[in-house]
């Protein structure tokens, strides 16, 4: 069987998926620690770290 | 119609024909998120967006990003276009695309554009991170190309 993934921990999703932001979660927890993570990149002043 | 097996961002096959529905591709790759000159090239297509699809053309942008930072990166530009992953390598690798940076295994920047029966009609590999296919110029190649079709 094709579990779908969870975005953030990349676990198989066995129980309720959570879809948000375009893609899917297996809980909360991860849904809060996508938005944290598009948070930072808000704060991210210097984007320049390449090349 | 092109093969091309590509994910969505949460692991599930990606519907190439439902989301092309007969249109031309043009399949952007990418170095990732952090390079600042590959993020000014995403936002340079979103606003052309508009443009683009005018010419019958649907934009796909891919990199060796995981799935959570191509996510994260298409909802913090505002992206209306797939960002997929290709962290394996497997689309970048078929067409040849695979460069290092820092040690670490990248794409390079290219624009491959395949017409609606999986032919590729056009292709621009750059070098390294400023030699890349301008906007203006990608505008002008899909004119051309719808001209031609």
């Amino acid at each position: 069987m094709n579990y779908k993934k969870c975005i953030v921990c990349d676990k198989d999703i066995n129980g309720d998926i959570i879809k948000k932001h375009d893609v899917e979660f297996c809980s909360e927890k991860c849904v809060q620690d996508y938005e944290k993570k598009l948070k930072e990149l808000s704060k991210v002043v210097n984007w320049d770290n390449c090349c | 119609m092109i093969q091309l097996n590509l994910y969505d961002n949460s692991g599930q096959q990606f519907d190439l024909s439902k989301y092309l529905r007969g249109s031309k591709l043009g399949l952007v790759f990418f170095r990732g998120a952090w390079c600042n000159f590959c993020k000014t090239q995403l936002k340079e297509l979103q606003n052309n967006l508009a443009t683009i699809n005018k010419t019958d053309t649907k934009i796909i942008a891919v990199s060796s990003d995981t799935k959570l930072n191509s996510s994260l990166l298409k909802e913090f530009l505002h992206l209306n276009f797939p960002v997929l992953s290709d962290s394996n390598f497997e689309i970048i690798d078929k067409f040849q695309l695979r460069t290092k940076y820092k040690d670490k295994d990248i794409a390079k920047p290219a624009v491959i554009i395949f017409d609606n029966k999986g032919s590729e009609l056009y292709r621009f590999v750059g070098q390294d991170y400023n030699d890349r296919l301008p906007t203006h110029n990608l505008l002008k190649v899909l004119e051309d190309l719808s001209y031609a079709s």
